[in-house]
């Protein structure tokens, strides 16, 4: 169980995060969506404990996560960035195995059984064959699932996600978010995602919080979140909202606004 | 995705580890490898130079404890360049970045304008050249994280105070500026066998302790933000990886003067032959740095004898085309 608690974040006098409240069940699917610079990433960024809040807390089983050693923390939350970028030749095995490192104790102490949960989660995600390639040399998506790999060598209840996909072309973007889902269900780890595309968020998210300027606009399914009206008014732009007639969930599409009213420039 | 438990549990670490001991053993080859050309380089050396045939008195009293200092300065300032560029996150840091070296010649300066003996000269500068690492470390720190673009920034501008203050003692003290400029072009003519030895230890120390730090360089060198979210103390690593690499780059420039590129050029070269692992590459990039450093001194006195030429030119004529080279190669490793 993960609590944010009347989360606040300032930067001098701007607001980043304003009294953020939300409670992550076990596993949970919980997408963070947002027009830009609504706070997104701040916020996943204070929950992961990179970022110090001016005010409010998290906690992990009633821990404050801020009070926790670092290596603790990493045993309960992984996190993926948007990309890797490295300037290093640095082997796909070496960057997985580095996953393990708050369970290590010692400089040299990568133990059989580091090697085997690494080498596990290679399979798992169907880049075994890569072990030995340099992560420099690997296109986007692969990249991307060498950091998953890395993440669940961490094997943290929570794994936190900032635009894993936003890189990725759109087959890529079903493939990464169906590995994610799949360990969200199979393995029970708490996803907790800020997204770009709404509709893919709409697809994968249980729960769904929707930000504007720092402050939750609203919370709830993606039923209850995408609808034309939040969207509209938090995004200031017009949208109509539709089924996927195959999962059923909320579609957005844009509606251009070029040949409405004055047409000058 | 096979989630089929069965398939997971398969072969167990089996595939990962057979690769990992064929790294092993090419790690080795090389290590090896450096390990001979090294002695045989040091051996040449020793027996070359403007005074031909066996003099005792030359072979061991001058040849070969510059010899040693060439292995010394040549590791030491290798290591402190791989070091910062893990911490940095960039492959293009150098020592020289981080002030340390403009610090150091400040201290020496200061005590070749007092006349200060040469044992207080050199521990004068590492203090000094640990001081100015320690305020552009500060200055690049800003709201508790250490961005790298604001530490670079920070480190030249400590290292253009620095060559200011020199600048000033030079023209104030026209008299020592000669002495001054010698040391700054970086030699290793250096007599003085205590010094010799505490640079050795310095160095020896510097690196027993990066090496200690091996996993956590290289999960820093992926970046602060993914190095904080793998569980590492973030900050407190790398104030003891600067320190370290501010009391290797003082201890040596203090015995050396300013060779410059080393610190560039040879991790490069290093991560080439056995990628950006700490735990091999260091070891690599100190071998490397120790023979490049002896080939190029004995370069330095005899290509053009009777006359010396500074070793710091040599380093930089033979690294610049090299760096060029590398930067220019599609597919560089590094």
């Amino acid at each position: 169980m993960l609590e944010v608690s009347d989360l606040v974040i300032k930067y001098n006098d701007f607001v980043a995060v304003n009294n953020i409240r939300l409670s992550a069940s076990d596993d949970e699917f919980i997408g963070i969506i947002g027009p830009n610079g609504s706070g997104k990433s701040t916020l996943l960024r204070a929950i992961s404990g990179f970022y110090r809040p001016t005010q409010g807390n998290v906690f992990l089983d009633e821990k404050d996560i801020y009070k926790m050693s670092p290596k603790e923390r990493a045993k309960n939350i992984s996190f993926v960035p948007e990309e890797v970028d490295t300037a290093f030749a640095f082997t796909v095995k070496e960057i997985v195995l580095m996953g393990r490192y708050p369970y290590q104790r010692h400089f040299l102490s990568e133990e059989k059984e580091d090697f085997r949960i690494a080498e596990r989660n290679l399979r798992l995600l169907e880049i075994e064959e890569l072990a030995n390639r340099y992560i420099n040399e690997l296109s986007s998506g692969e990249k991307q699932r060498v950091i998953i790999a890395r993440a669940l060598c961490q094997e943290s209840r929570f794994m936190l996600l900032d635009e894993p996909t936003s890189h990725l072309d759109i087959s890529h973007q079903v493939e990464i978010l169906d590995i994610i889902k799949r360990l969200n269900v199979a393995k029970k780890i708490t996803v907790i995602i800020v997204m770009h595309d709404l509709n893919l968020a709409s697809e994968y998210c249980d729960r769904i919080l929707l930000l504007k300027k720092g402050n939750i606009y609203a919370e709830g399914t993606p039923d209850e979140i995408i609808t034309y009206q939040n969207i509209e008014y938090v995004y200031n732009t017009v949208v109509v909202v539709n089924k996927n007639p195959v999962s059923g969930k909320p579609h957005i599409l844009s509606v251009p606004q070029w040949n409405k009213g004055d047409a000058t420039i | 995705m096979s989630l089929n438990p069965r398939n997971q549990e398969r072969n167990d670490f089996s595939t990962l580890k057979n690769k990992f001991m064929i790294a092993n053993k090419r790690y080795i080859n090389i290590v090896l490898f450096l390990i001979i050309l090294l002695v045989v380089a040091a051996f040449i050396a020793l027996f070359l130079g403007s005074s031909k045939g066996f003099n005792y008195d030359i072979i061991y009293k001058i040849r070969l404890p510059r010899i040693i200092l060439a292995i010394i300065v040549g590791s030491g300032l290798s290591l402190s360049g791989a070091i910062l560029q893990g911490i940095t996150k960039n492959p293009l840091a150098d020592p020289y970045i981080l002030g340390a070296s403009g610090g150091a010649a400040v201290g020496v300066a200061i005590g070749i304008v007092l006349k200060l003996p040469y044992s207080v000269i050199y521990p004068l500068a590492i203090i000094s050249s640990g001081i100015s690492t320690i305020i552009a470390y500060t200055i690049g720190k800003v709201q508790g994280q250490t961005k790298i673009e604001v530490l670079v920034l920070s480190g030249v501008i400590v290292n253009i105070f620095t060559n200011a203050i020199v600048l000033l003692l030079m023209s104030v003290f026209y008299q020592d500026s000669h002495d001054i400029m010698f040391f700054l072009m970086g030699s290793l003519q250096e007599n003085n066998k205590n010094l010799i030895i505490i640079s050795g230890i310095l160095v020896l120390v510097g690196f027993v302790l990066s090496f200690i730090y091996s996993n956590e360089l290289n999960i820093i060198s992926q970046g602060e933000e993914t190095a904080f979210h793998l569980g590492v103390s973030v900050e407190k690593i790398k104030w003891s990886l600067f320190f370290v690499s501010s009391i290797i780059v003082g201890s040596v420039v203090a015995v050396s003067g300013v060779i410059g590129f080393m610190g560039l050029i040879i991790p490069h070269i290093a991560r080439v032959f056995v990628g950006a692992n700490y735990k091999r590459f260091l070891v690599v990039s100190l071998l490397l740095g120790s023979l490049f450093l002896v080939v190029a001194d004995t370069v330095a006195r005899t290509f053009f004898a009777p006359f010396e030429i500074p070793v710091g030119v040599i380093t930089a004529l033979t690294g610049v085309p090299f760096f060029v080279y590398l930067l220019m190669r599609k597919n560089v490793r590094s």
